[in-house]
């Protein structure tokens, strides 16, 4: 049937490089954390020293706890600072909501590296918001903020706002507005309504925002590493480190294989209570 | 339900965000202008020579030059496939469609980390090769397919496919169809997916410094310079030209996308 | 070049799916033989394989098993671009990105028929569809009858021998739709192109149709000239989905030149139209709201009410010599063979302007659906609810079906 030879021809470039430069290199990845070194005749034993390690290492533990932790706290703050700005545009601003969401959004595309690096900037000792304190006569002495988790969780918030907004938009705009005259009818008042009829429609909406700012945020390591300083890194510096700073990789994947487990955890639990469809707005 | 309430406690809210999201990009703007090697306040007045001095600074150029280079060609490819496969899964039902659809969404959910590790182990131990630009461009190309897949897709799906039919009914064979009507009928979303692309192939750091070589993208060179904090001015100067034009690239992209769902 | 045009030889067509994870036969070994110039409709319900057999003439889909024949060559394997058919589709599916005369031009650019030529045909093919001036403007900027029509003409400038019509009039509304429904007709006449329509419209197909195909669950239940299907149905399908039909079960009580069945009780008769019945079988006697008359119980006078004569200009006519009064309608109907003549009672009555619609009890079960036309003559009788009459039918008029 020429169906079946045109959706091959369609398909196979997208399905050789999805296969070959991502499926692949997951699978080999996960299969050196059995290996006993990267490089030279180390890399042909197998072993179960890096699992040993890993799970005795408190430290380790601790450390990807922290990230989850911290990734959370990202995802929740970027959600309640995010909704009620959606909420405002989609029921109180009528045909420019459009336009005032894309100014929203502009930032987001703006290089992720220069974004934070402006936060490096205004938050250093010697930085701007000291700086300008200093210069308008308030003296805190020492640096604000900057390398310690608090940066990083603003930053990161900062960062992921918009992304956030995007969805939550969408499944607000998506409700239909005679849902709240029926709730009205029936009695509710319109914070009631609110709680009852738009909140939990607009769920998947948040659901979706979550962990489109989670997922990432736990194999976050530039920022950390920008702004965190010794109290704030994350679990990504530490596989970062043991690529290219050592050269333990098998330990290194073996990390990386637990990142995606604690990733894997939230998108389960998603997947069992919400439908895809609901999350792509389709 | 509409009221226009520009003075309520949202639109209170609404400008706060705007203005905390605008602020320190804003403040990069005006740092780049002024007249001092360290970023702080008070100003010292307003120049143009960190633009002038980044201009000569070859690093950076080179840099540049191979981020557009690696962002150009990752993009042209990924946006060439991307269409493809979002042809196949809006017009065709078959069998591991649905597998397809996951495999292609796995890299939106994958830390850019892990894919770097991945890809660093596959380059280095399996295929054992040097780690160049060539590596960092086909990385780009396989985190972009999915997000032009999405882009395309959702033009693809705002029109009845049996236009596609009556072009074969007039004459055209089935590759014909889509070179004369589905791809004309699609090109804003197209021209939109290639510059998301490119933008996303030009910002990327997290993962490209696992699989970049001795050739640095911008996002590189610029980070290796934030060790020297004299330098720091002509990576705001950088800043600013690259945030101006990102702005300037997604609103037109973003303009095409609305142009072709409204046909 | 052969006289039929398109012609389909146990013709099925199966699709993966449906509930059990099985297989739907969408079509079912269908027969069907077009011959050129003639406007031939498929016609039944939705899902009934119509839609699926235009489009494999078409060349969409591919039968699952026997042949298809246009102009006498076999086109199973031929690819859609390459028969000599063109297709209106049901949405019309205009080009949006490209100009009314770009989108009609279409096929004849893939074909590369020359510029000047082709935008003479164009033109003619405009002219045709009667849009003449519409030929920079875009599908967007023209209503749902406009771009029906540059549809059509899209598909007519290519000359095709035989054009499809996959159900094109569904969007327009009611009264548009009748003044297309000839227009169509009439161009097809003058065109002398084969047309094979699609619709479940029954009242579009009997409209514009040489011959109908009956459709349903993948089955031709009828081929027939739109007579023959109305008058003449098949089955009880046929009978049922075409107009509207009254349908008394029974059983065969003895055969002849017309068939007398029993009914409840009743005596009735039909005609077999060539079907072979049995003694005993059970039977369903289909008859049609208008071809039942109802007359009042009492004196009357018969030739009064059927040609609206009275008795003193009568007298005059038949030069002073009056037929015997009949004293009851029922006795002069019986006077006739084949007149059924059955006792019933008005359970309602329905005026809607150019009839009256009655329902008729003829036992406490079974009923009736009358139509009695309006005919405006002084001596027409209308009935109330109550009323006893006689109904009647001429055995002609009855089918006996068997299924």
């Amino acid at each position: 049937m020429e169906n079946r030879s045109r959706v091959a021809v369609l398909i196979s470039p997208s399905a050789v490089f999805l296969v070959v430069l991502f499926l692949i290199p997951l699978g080999i990845m996960a299969l050196y954390s059995f290996r006993a070194g990267a490089f030279g005749p180390e890399s042909q034993v197998f072993t179960l020293d890096h699992y040993r390690e890993f799970s005795r290492n408190a430290t380790f533990h601790r450390l990807l706890g922290r990230s989850a932790w911290l990734s959370f706290r990202v995802s929740l703050l970027a959600i309640l600072l995010a909704y009620p700005v959606a909420y405002f545009l989609v029921f109180r601003t009528g045909e420019s909501r459009l336009f005032l969401l894309t100014v929203i959004i502009v930032p987001a595309w703006v290089s992720y590296l220069l974004r934070v690096l402006s936060w490096k900037v205004i938050l250093g000792g010697n930085g701007v918001l000291a700086s300008f304190l200093e210069w308008i006569g308030f003296q805190p002495g020492g640096p604000i903020l900057i390398y310690s988790p608090e940066a990083v969780i603003v930053t990161l918030v900062y960062v992921w706002i918009p992304f956030v907004a995007l969805p939550i938009f969408a499944a607000l705009e998506r409700i239909d507005r005679s849902l709240l005259e029926a709730a009205a009818d029936l009695g509710c008042g319109r914070f009631e309504a609110f709680l009852r009829v738009t909140l939990p429609l607009s769920l998947p909406g948040i659901v979706a925002g979550f962990l489109f700012v989670f997922i990432p945020t736990v194999g976050e390591y530039v920022t950390p590493a920008l702004v965190g300083g010794p109290d704030g890194i994350m679990f990504g510096n530490l596989i970062f480190s043991q690529f290219l700073r050592g050269l333990n990789w098998p330990l290194g994947s073996l990390m990386s294989l637990a990142m995606l487990v604690l990733i894997l955890v939230p998108l389960f639990l998603v997947g069992r209570f919400v439908r895809l469809s609901d999350l792509a707005g389709i | 339900m509409q009221r226009r309430d520009w003075f309520s406690f949202g639109s209170f809210f609404y400008w706060l965000l705007v203005l905390f999201l605008y602020l320190p990009i804003l403040l990069l703007l005006v740092f780049s202008f002024n007249d001092s090697e360290s970023l702080r306040f008070p100003l010292q007045g307003f120049t143009t020579r960190w633009y002038s001095e980044m201009l000569v600074t070859s690093g950076l150029i080179d840099a540049a030059k191979n981020s557009i280079v690696v962002g150009l060609l990752s993009s042209l490819v990924a946006t060439a496939l991307g269409t493809m496969a979002a042809i196949a899964i809006i017009r065709f039902n078959f069998i591991g469609r649905t597998a397809f659809l996951a495999v292609s969404a796995l890299p939106l959910v994958i830390p850019s980390v892990v894919i770097g590790v991945a890809l660093l182990i596959l380059y280095r131990l399996v295929f054992n090769v040097e780690l160049s630009l060539w590596t960092v461009g086909l990385a780009h190309v396989v985190i972009n397919i999915p997000i032009v897949m999405l882009i395309v897709a959702a033009r693809l799906a705002g029109f009845p496919d049996n236009l596609e039919e009556a072009a074969m009914d007039l004459g055209t064979s089935y590759w014909g169809a889509q070179l004369r009507v589905t791809l004309p009928i699609s090109f804003p979303a197209l021209v939109a997916a290639f510059l998301t692309a490119f933008t996303t192939s030009f910002d990327e750091y997290a993962m490209s410094v696992f699989v970049i070589g001795t050739d640095a993208t911008l996002p590189v060179y610029i980070f290796s310079l934030l060790r020297f904090p004299r330098r720091l001015p002509i990576v705001v100067a950088l800043g600013a030209i690259i945030m101006a034009a990102s702005v300037l690239i997604i609103v037109f992209a973003e303009r095409l996308r609305r142009v072709g769902s409204e046909q | 070049m052969s006289d039929t045009a398109v012609e389909l030889r146990d013709v099925t067509k199966l699709f993966l799916g449906g509930r059990g994870g099985g297989e739907i036969t969408a079509v079912a070994r269908m027969k069907l033989s077009i011959p050129q110039g003639e406007f031939f409709t498929l016609l039944g319900p939705s899902g009934c394989g119509k839609t699926t057999t235009l489009r494999m003439i078409a060349g969409f889909e591919q039968p699952s098993s026997g042949e298809i024949f246009i102009e006498g060559q076999p086109v199973s394997h031929v690819q859609p671009n390459r028969r000599p058919v063109n297709t209106v589709f049901q949405n019309y599916a205009l080009f949006p990105h490209l100009s009314v005369e770009d989108n009609v031009g279409f096929g004849l650019k893939v074909k590369r028929v020359p510029a000047g030529e082709r935008k003479r045909r164009v033109q003619e093919a405009l002219a045709l569809v009667q849009l003449p001036n519409l030929g920079s403007r875009r599908p967007s900027q023209l209503s749902g009858g406009q771009q029906q029509r540059v549809a059509l003409a899209r598909a007519l400038v290519n000359e095709p021998a035989v054009l499809l019509l996959d159900e094109p009039l569904g969007a327009l509304d009611l009264k548009l739709r009748k003044a297309v429904q000839l227009e169509l007709k009439h161009l097809q006449d003058h065109l002398g192109i084969t047309f094979i329509y699609v619709t479940h419209d029954q009242e579009e197909a009997l409209t514009m149709s040489n011959r109908i195909a009956v459709m349903n669950d993948g089955l031709v239940q009828q081929v027939g000239t739109p007579r023959e299907i109305y008058e003449h149905p098949n089955n009880r399908f046929v009978a049922d989905f075409i107009g509207e039909t009254n349908f008394l079960p029974g059983a065969v009580a003895e055969l002849g030149d017309f068939v007398r069945v029993t009914v409840n009780g009743m005596q009735a008769l039909g005609t077999a139209d060539g079907r072979a019945l049995t003694l005993n079988q059970h039977i369903i006697l289909a008859i049609r709201p208008e071809k039942i008359n109802l007359y009042p119980h009492g004196h009357i006078d018969i030739l009064q009410t059927e040609i609206g004569l009275g008795g003193e200009e009568l007298s005059q006519l038949l030069g002073g010599r009056l037929p015997g009064s009949i004293r009851d309608a029922r006795d002069y109907l019986q006077l006739e063979k084949n007149n059924v003549v059955l006792d019933g009672r008005i359970q309602e009555a329905i005026y809607i302007g150019t009839d009256v619609r009655y329902r008729v009890s003829l036992t406490n079960e079974l009923g009736l659906v009358v139509r009695m036309q309006n005919f405006g003559s002084r001596y027409d009788t209308t009935f109330r609810t109550g009323d006893p009459v006689y109904v009647h039918w001429a055995a002609e008029n009855a089918q006996v079906l068997t299924d």
